[in-house]
């Protein structure tokens, strides 16, 4: 029973910590023993099941990091208690 | 006359012709359908042309003029629509291969009211894959040449009408732009291309590709036209829960009013930053004529450009990913790799990204309403470059090189993010006679002005008189 629960959290870890690394700075991405930005993107889509071959990851990392940095530092203002615009009203004060 | 001179003329004289019957209808889609046959093969700009259905509705609208029934400007008018606007019974691809025998029992919104003002359906054009792209290099219907150099992109994704428009093969193309679709065909084909308000048009019946940032409009060859065709298109439709209540204005009535003392805004950082000279110069060019021309040359800053811009694609690559999920699962393989590597980037987007980016969202349309208290409309060039060749992925601007779908797209995305109406005009060419576009953008259900503006400027120049050489 441990041993099925300590496999459990394992994979867990594995699944959780690429998805934080993801999802964080792109810049330590360079940190020693720290994943490349293919590996880390490849174990991000395995957790979260999205079924991308490997070969294709290889392709998109580089673009998924630099769009990455983008948002992030697009998404550093502060935006406060601002709502989210949906697709039903973008303008204000729209006829 | 010949077929190519007709097939060129524009809807203004056209119009004369036809309501005067010094010209049928039916002689005009000959003509139109004659160019096709003639020009497509090279060009690739159309996907499915449709002869009989033209020729049924140019028959249906000569029957009408004679017994003095006029509808309007559009009335015997060749029109084309890119394939993924719904025309009943007729196949729509999408420039895709998964919806290759996908054939609509409707027709689109838009589509209904073209034929309600008596427009002549001539064909449906191709685009980039699933109208995830710029290039317009399909690999499943093969590529679209540009009218100019054939060895060049037309822009996209609405690159077939573009190429159809700037070749005489219709009089104006129904386009759609959810990050400069309309505008970057209309800039490298050297055409007039209009991305109404978001709101303005029904997107009722047309494939969609990002919910949010979706805009249906025009191109066409000359401002006028395309102010005719936004006026039979636009105003409120139940269908679509997006489209605005209140009516349009007749977008013909002040378009001639010129640009005396109207404020026009040139914004000093991000779009003169980083251009080709040829762009450089020929934008500069225009607003000095703008100037000449009465208009006050404001500089405006907008400091939330760069952000927009990058969340922009934050959100398409997101809502793209949403709609075409299942089809990436199961049937990936029938996805072309560039579009395929987009939708798997979309797939990678967190949820809290994809939110945040339209929370930022409300913040740039807060800017640009600030900017627009100040000036009537933004000018810039539509495009850093003029059109790459086919199958360059990457282009040299100004010293540096830069992705060609990111350089073509850098200074048109942002203003899909905040929904507000841009006409793309021609300004000239470059050093290899390539077109480049100028880009308007005016108020949030403001089209009049920024139709009013693009007239006093290509009234005052001849960009939109010269001709591609035939195919």
């Amino acid at each position: 029973m441990w041993r099925r629960s300590f496999m459990w959290w394992i994979s867990l870890a594995a699944g959780l910590v690429p998805m934080a690394m993801a999802s964080g700075e792109a810049g330590q991405t360079s940190l020693p023993g720290a994943l490349s930005p293919v590996e880390r993107w490849k174990r991000f889509s395995a957790a979260a099941g999205l079924q991308i071959p490997d070969a294709e990851i290889e392709v998109i990392a580089a673009p998924l990091e630099r769009l990455t940095a983008a948002a992030r530092k697009a998404l550093e203002p502060d935006l406060g208690l601002t709502e989210p615009v949906f697709c039903f009203r973008i303008l204000r004060g729209q006829p | 006359m010949s077929a190519l001179s007709v097939a060129a003329l524009g809807m203004e004289k056209l119009g004369e012709l036809l309501r005067n019957r010094k010209l049928s209808p039916v002689e005009l889609a000959q003509a139109v359908l004659a160019q096709i046959d003639k020009q497509n093969p090279a060009l690739n700009a159309y996907l499915a042309p449709l002869p009989d259905l033209a020729l049924a509705q140019a028959r249906e609208a000569e029957r009408a003029i004679t017994a003095r029934q006029h509808r309007g400007p559009l009335h015997g008018i060749p029109i084309s629509v890119k394939d993924l606007f719904f025309v009943r019974g007729v196949r729509n691809t999408a420039g895709s291969k998964l919806f290759a025998d996908f054939v609509p029992d409707h027709d689109a919104t838009v589509v209904e009211r073209l034929h309600s003002a008596g427009a002549v359906l001539v064909g449906k054009t191709n685009l980039h894959e699933l109208a995830y792209g710029i290039t317009n290099n399909n690999p499943h219907y093969g590529p679209v040449r540009n009218p100019w150099r054939r060895k060049q992109i037309p822009g996209g994704s609405s690159g077939g009408s573009g190429a159809a428009v700037a070749a005489s093969l219709c009089t104006a193309s129904l386009g759609s732009d959810t990050g400069g679709s309309i505008r970057i065909p209309a800039s490298f084909c050297g055409v007039v291309g209009l991305k109404p308000t978001f709101g303005r048009v029904s997107r009722w019946g047309v494939f969609p590709l990002g919910w949010s940032l979706d805009h249906v409009g025009p191109l066409s060859r000359h401002v006028w036209d395309a102010a005719v065709v936004l006026q039979a298109i636009a105003g409120p439709d139940p269908r679509d829960e997006h489209c605005a209540a209140a009516p349009p204005p007749d977008y013909l009535r002040d378009i001639g009013a010129g640009v005396r003392g109207l404020a026009i805004g040139v914004p000093e950082n991000y779009f003169y930053d980083h251009l080709s000279l040829d762009v450089e110069r020929a934008v500069r060019a225009a607003l000095k004529r703008l100037e000449e021309l009465g208009a006050r040359i404001e500089p405006v800053k907008l400091p939330g450009i760069v952000a927009a811009t990058d969340l922009s694609r934050v959100i398409l690559l997101a809502e793209a990913a949403a709609l075409h999920q299942k089809n990436l699962r199961s049937r990936r393989q029938d996805i072309g790799a560039d579009v395929r590597a987009l939708l798997e980037q979309g797939e990678c987007v967190l949820a809290t990204d994809y939110l945040n980016a339209q929370r930022a969202r409300r913040r740039f349309v807060d800017e640009l309403d600030a900017l627009f208290r100040k000036v009537s409309v933004l000018v810039t060039p539509t495009t850093p470059v003029t059109a790459a060749a086919i199958g360059e992925t990457t282009v040299r601007v100004d010293g540096d090189t830069e992705d060609v779908r990111l350089a073509s797209t850098r200074l048109v995305r942002a203003f899909n993010l905040a929904g507000v109406p841009v006409l793309s005009v021609p300004c000239g060419f470059d050093h290899r006679a390539l077109p480049i576009g100028l880009q308007i953008v005016g108020k949030p259900f403001d089209e009049a002005t920024v139709l009013r503006v693009g007239y006093a400027y290509e009234q005052a120049t001849d960009w939109t008189h010269h001709h591609p050489p035939e195919a």
